[in-house]
């Protein structure tokens, strides 16, 4: 009888116990049970819901890891490699594995991602177009760098120095440009001095959640090298992708914990919701609307501040030395939420799934790539589940869930980024 | 399986008859997919890492009653056997012992229909716990319904004959809250049972012309789905205070807001047992309470777990502290009062029991105000975490007599040091029970947590002999207290062995053989069930039936009445 060592980390070997334990098949389909209201909505797992088999649920997945690791299923599977890639990894099984356990499952699915590229049957061919645009081109486009910066308003002057930097990411700087010229808005109002990079690269997001970790590893590395070289104190960043890779994911990479980043990450609705309580930002222009708020995952639930650990587990499960647990419920909720309540004539009315029950809209991880269909329906479940709020407008804090709700079909909703409804409101 | 026939794989005829039925997307053999059917739930460890879960041939989703049927035809037709499963919260109902089976997964089957003016709701095979409330507690009205989840499927779990909190008023017997019942028969014919035999749109009611034949479905315990598939059930509703239960806090600290008005929670402490049962034996007499529940220490720990650290951490960073003769002298009573009437209701209830508790000497402890596991949680899955694994090793109905002797048989097993060596010490702790139909009945579980890792063989930690002894403590000792007791376990056919223990109980058995046998003539309908805990004794644990417990079972076969000399 001896002690467990573990490592959190990406080595699928070290979520064995988590795939042979995770107790309940039903458990991480379902939101917490306390806010179920019906079967409507009560369903907490996309591809779950889609696919209606178990191997499409993390339980299923526990039993696949687990048939994996002892030799019993083989890696070169393209129905395995479908399970695997045909999931966004929004984290809400991960939820669902800590609200009474101690399990790590969003790390074991990201593990799983990796061994499927060690072994050679990951990623998704679908994915190879877009690793190769950011390879050669340093955005997920391919387009030209040089594009880049063309977002910037001419009346918005960034500073060559400054405390702040502001990491604009793909999507704002080169196809959704009202979200990044609301963020400068946003700052500027705020009278905050911020610099933007000069050759801005693609944060590795889509990379390392595809498995890629060697290339993955490397971007990080990187781009860290040139964070640092700005000397900036703060990174801020609209996009929660980005927001969630730097602070949680190049941590998790490179053996670091996010304090150890050398620098503070903040997504802008932190800062402004303490600007607009500091009085730095005056939000006089009232915005008539009824609005539902979708929970970005990357900026709710997968964004808690990242911690190694090694150790043992000892008897009874206990961890030594003692563990705190990334649960989800901790991340960037309150404070897009407190915006949008300052806001004079918005009123906030929430779906059934919000906060760490928040319905993922499907589409990263690579899903809206290589799964287009299943990607849209969960975009359109989740326009559903807002159209029954009563809404007018959906609103993310996410360029690409903006993205995601807006490409729907049958979308009777108006949906903005936050940073869109902000700039509008402030004087 | 020993003395089974074990049939061919899924013919590829028959495979295109399934995708014919339920359409290409909803059928699949692929070795990926059916891998992740082995089976999850309440007892994984015994049944998983025995070796007696294997992957299903291949799994089919139906999504109407139609289907199922012609699902069912179809494999009476090729001789496949088949496992429905609904939401999986036991490991033991689903697949077994064999690979050439093939799954039929209900979840797609999770539609209901509310009738508020009539009070009841329908259920189809996967709505579970938690969504039928959501839909139910919006109107005022609660199901008396068994709660083993609030993701456990409501219709399965009435079919097991599993308790529920709710059950206190009114019944813990399920079959006397169904209405009408759908049901695939083994070999595939659609049977409407109750008032659906005058209109198929009338599930109001239970009886129909003829005999009810709903007992068909259990009895006293489930057929693991040996008996065919329920594809619709209705079951009754009854008022409850008519304010909605708005949920509030994050997952690990989740509830619902209580009317302040209507509902109340009060813990007492007692400082002994036999205090405790005068207090629910007087309750009982003066018709109160909604909700009464004797509570184990250690659930007291599990309930304040609550942070970022690991809960196991938090766990035992409390429970370790607590000492034999605190957990011992201290026997917790959790009683949630409503005022389903009015707000006069409850005052009076609540006079009433604190005149009681007066009276034997409780001391009122503090009760958060709102409802965390009990209308939609129903928090089983708390149970984990202590060691990673809980094992109930008998749970049953029987009176206040069995209740105390099971109790003060798991009292003295637990000062064993081999029982010490191996399980959480519950430190002179009473098994969980609680009151039913106002005191006419009690139902208690004995509970043995074994460390998860050390019961399994892949794991380092694993400790040789473990899962045998846990067996041995399930199935000889507790079953040796249960049977002297003339305890009628629910579980008979799902954690203890039914052939083994029949003698003591009518020869059982021999009625469930008779009824297999006309309904299901070809051993398909989840073949190996309702016996399959016999066969994984016999085969993989043998030595956990004891000498002991043998000549126990031959005591009690030859009367009086179950050993109970006082009968």
């Amino acid at each position: 009888m001896a002690d467990e060592k573990l490592e959190l980390g990406l080595d699928l070997e070290n979520y064995r116990y988590d795939a042979r334990h995770y107790p309940a098949q039903g458990h991480a389909r379902w939101i917490d049970y306390n806010y179920i209201r019906g079967v409507d909505f009560s369903s907490r797992c996309p591809p779950w819901q889609y696919e209606g088999f178990d191997a499409y649920g993390v339980a299923g997945k526990c039993d696949i890891v687990d048939h994996l690791l002892s030799g019993n299923l083989d890696y070169s599977s393209p129905t395995l490699r479908e399970v695997v890639y045909k999931d966004p990894m929004c984290g809400s099984c991960d939820v669902a594995g800590k609200r009474d356990l101690d399990f790590e499952l969003q790390l074991m699915l990201e593990a799983l991602r990796v061994r499927m590229v060690e072994k050679g049957n990951g990623p998704m061919p679908e994915h190879l177009p877009v690793t190769e645009n950011i390879e050669k081109t340093g955005n997920r486009f391919g387009r030209k760098q040089s594009e880049r910066s063309n977002w910037l308003p001419k009346d918005i002057k960034p500073s060559t120095k400054a405390d702040v930097l502001y990491f604009v990411g793909c999507r704002a700087s080169l196809n959704d440009t009202k979200i990044s010229q609301s963020s400068a808005r946003v700052l500027a109002a705020a009278d905050v001095p911020f610099m933007l990079m000069e050759n801005e690269p693609c944060c590795g997001h889509f990379i390392y959640l595809t498995g890629q970790l060697t290339k993955a590893k490397k971007i990080a590395t990187e781009n860290l090298k040139l964070i640092w070289q700005t000397e900036a104190k703060t990174v801020v960043f609209n996009c929660a992708e980005c927001y969630k890779t730097i602070k949680v994911d190049y941590p998790k990479i490179l053996g670091l914990a996010t304090e150890e980043l050398g620098f503070e990450v903040k997504h802008i609705t932190e800062l402004a919701d303490v600007w607009i309580k500091e009085g730095k930002l005056n939000l006089a222009n009232p915005i008539d609307l009824k609005i539902t708020y979708h929970d970005p995952c990357n900026l709710g639930r997968l964004s808690e501040p990242w911690q190694p650990w090694k150790g043992l587990r000892k008897q009874w499960g206990i961890f030594d030395p003692p563990r705190t647990l990334r649960r989800g419920v901790n991340g960037v909720y309150e404070p897009p939420r407190n915006i949008l309540r300052a806001i004079r004539g918005v009123k906030l009315v929430e779906m059934i799934r919000h906060h760490e029950n928040a319905w993922c809209d499907g589409n990263d991880a690579g899903v809206n790539e290589a799964f287009p269909e299943f990607a849209a329906w969960a975009a359109s479940e989740r326009l559903r589940e807002a159209s029954l709020t009563g809404a007018e407008a959906i609103i993310s804090c996410c360029p690409g869930c903006k993205e995601a709700l807006l490409n729907t079909s049958q979308n009777n909703l108006q949906v903005y980024d936050i940073t869109e409804v902000l700039a509008k409101s402030i004087a | 399986m020993k003395g089974q026939e074990v049939y061919e794989d899924i013919p590829e005829d028959a495979c295109l008859a399934l995708e014919s039925i339920v359409g290409l997307e909803y059928v699949s053999t692929d070795p990926v997919i059916c891998a992740a059917y082995v089976g999850r739930g309440f007892d994984r460890e015994i049944v998983h890492f025995s070796g007696v879960s294997r992957a299903p041939a291949a799994v089919v989703l139906p999504e109407t009653t139609d289907e199922v049927a012609r699902i069912v035809k179809t494999c009476n037709r090729y001789k496949i056997p088949f496992i429905p499963m609904s939401t999986y919260g036991m490991a033991f109902g689903g697949p077994n012992f064999r690979d050439d089976f093939l799954f039929i997964d209900l979840k797609r089957m999770n539609k209901m229909w509310l009738d508020e003016k009539n009070m009841y709701v329908v259920l189809e095979s996967a709505v579970n716990f938690a969504q039928m409330h959501g839909e139910t507690l919006k109107r005022g009205l609660i199901g008396c319904l068994p709660g083993g989840g609030g993701g456990v499927s409501v219709l399965a779990n009435s079919l097991v004959n599993g308790m529920g909190l709710f059950n206190y008023r009114i019944t813990y017997a399920s079959q006397r809250r169904w209405n009408g019942i759908e049901w695939v028969s083994p070999e595939g014919e659609i049977y409407r049972m109750g008032s659906l035999v005058e209109d198929e749109d009338s599930w109001y009611w239970q009886d129909g012309l003829g005999p009810n034949v709903s007992g068909l479905m259990h009895g006293i315990t489930g057929w693991g789905g040996a008996m065919g598939i329920v594809t619709k059930m209705s079951t009754k509703l009854y008022p409850i205070a008519s304010e909605n239960l708005e949920p509030e806090g994050i997952s690990y600290d989740s509830c619902v807001k209580l009317p302040e008005d209507r509902m109340k929670w009060i813990n007492v402490a007692f400082s002994s047992e036999e205090d405790v049962e005068k207090t629910l034996g007087e309750m009982a007499k003066a018709g109160i309470g909604f909700v009464v529940n004797r509570v184990p220490g250690l659930w007291r720990d599990i309930a304040k777990s609550r942070g970022n650290l690991a809960y196991r951490n938090m766990f035992w960073k409390s429970w370790g502290k607590r000492t034999r003769e605190e957990v011992s002298g201290r026997r917790v009573l959790r009683v949630l009062l409503v005022g389903r009437a009015s707000k006069a209701q409850l005052e009076y209830e609540e006079r009433v029991f604190m005149d009681i508790v007066g009276k034997y000497g409780g001391r009122v402890l503090e009760a958060r105000q709102v409802d965390e596991a009990s209308f939609f949680a129903v928090n089983s899955l708390d149970m984990w975490q202590p060691t990673g694994m809980f094992g109930d090793c008998d749970v049953g109905m029987e009176s206040l007599r069995c209740v105390r002797a099971m109790g003060e048989g798991w009292r003295t097993k637990e000062t064993e040091q081999e029982y010490l060596d191996d399980f959480l010490d519950p430190k002179g702790d009473t098994p969980w029970y609680m009151s039913y139909n106002m005191g006419r009945l009690y139902y208690s579980e004995l509970h043995a947590w074994p460390d998860a890792a050390q019961m399994d063989p892949g794991d380092v930690a694993y400790k040789e002999g473990l899962p045998d002894r846990f067996m041995r403590w399930r199935v000889s000792e507790a079953g040796k207290i249960v049977t002297e007791t003339g305890n009628q376990s629910f579980f008979q056919s799902i954690v203890t062995p039914t052939r083994l223990f029949s003698p003591a109980f009518q020869n059982y058995d021999l009625w469930l053989d008779r009824f297999k046998k006309e309904f299901d003539p070809n051993d398909v309908s989840a073949p190996g069930q309702p016996y399959i805990y016999d066969k994984m004794v016999e085969e993989i644990f043998p030595q956990a039936v004891t000498d002991e417990l043998k000549e126990t079972v031959t005591k009690v076969a030859a009367g009086p009445w179950n050993g109970n000399p006082e009968s």
